[in-house]
């Protein structure tokens, strides 16, 4: 229910005689902090408070009401007054335990979304110093002065870094946005030999991605590379035609 | 009446329609016209 449904409920909620699902709905409204609600029931808490001033009058008798007055005739004015005082401030208390209810409620509502903008931002932070690390590694990598790299650019373009004593670097783009529960497999073909797994990765939104595959032993010994799609968590031999394999040799 | 019965003697509306052998329906009917003339005559004083 929205809070025109439930505006001609606010004095019974205040009255406490609101029926269901009015009751339960305007608790929820007031929990969750709707201003609406919280202005509304506050107003009527007010007004119904008020009713105690309509209560008619009781008539005394003759000989109570003689005493009363002989008794109270010097401090009849002040407590009338008392009396008006009292119902004043017991409506400014009430005033101001709903604000403050209603300002511990935002207090708590705004730590709440404080904490989570923390967590976010932590998390935010660990991805960063992440892709850092990432970055001033392949960065060495290229630095090195024995490190070698051969260009592709049929389909997926990119470069292949190779390097003796580190291991294979790859940079590409252009590469085909993959289906669901798919990834990318990085493989290191050796003179002769069968394929070996060098790891997962996934490119980004452009088609680009970095993949290393570090302290590859025998880089020397490649004949080639290759990527191929792959189901999720990867396999030990490809199990597709791979969308790229880059010839290394005469390159080491 | 029934805003003694209620804010006096804290009865819900259904049972003020028990009470006086009225139909939920009036009570609801009653309660509502009841606050309409506590808003109409005391609305001033609280907005206020």
């Amino acid at each position: 229910m929205n809070c025109d449904d439930l505006k001609d409920s606010y004095e019974l909620y205040a009255l406490g005689i609101a029926e269901e699902p009015e009751r339960s709905e305007i608790a929820v409204h007031l929990e969750r902090g709707c201003e609406n609600c919280s202005a509304g029931v506050r107003k009527s808490m007010e007004l119904v408070t008020m009713i105690a001033v309509t209560a008619p009058a009781a008539q005394p008798s003759r000989a109570l009401r003689r005493r009363v007055v002989s008794l109270a005739q010097p401090e009849r004015q002040v407590g009338w007054r008392w009396q008006l005082a009292m119902g004043l401030l017991t409506l400014g208390l009430l005033a101001v335990v709903a604000h403050s209810l209603n300002d511990n409620r935002r207090l708590g509502f705004a730590l709440t979304a404080l904490r989570q903008e923390l967590r976010l931002s932590r998390e935010s932070n660990s991805r960063m110093q992440g892709e850092l690390s990432n970055a001033r590694q392949v960065l060495e990598f290229l630095k090195l002065p024995e490190t070698r790299q051969v260009t592709f650019g049929a389909g997926p373009k990119g470069r292949i870094f190779v390097n003796p004593g580190r291991g294979v670097l790859l940079l590409a783009s252009s590469l085909p946005a993959l289906g669901p529960g798919k990834t990318y497999e990085f493989w290191l073909i050796p003179k002769g030999k069968s394929p070996l797994p060098a790891g997962l990765f996934e490119s980004n939104a452009s088609g680009e991605a970095v993949h290393a595959a570090p302290n590859a032993a025998g880089v020397e010994h490649l004949a080639a590379v290759a990527i191929s799609v792959e189901p999720e968590g990867g396999s030990p031999q490809p199990t597709s035609t791979p969308i790229l394999v880059v010839n290394l040799s005469g390159m080491l | 009446l029934v805003l003694e019965m209620a804010y006096f003697e804290g009865l819900s509306q259904t049972e003020m329609a028990n009470r006086t052998k009225q139909p939920l329906g009036t009570i609801k009917t009653w309660v509502r016209g009841a606050l309409q003339i506590l808003r109409d005559e005391l609305g001033e004083v609280v907005a206020a």
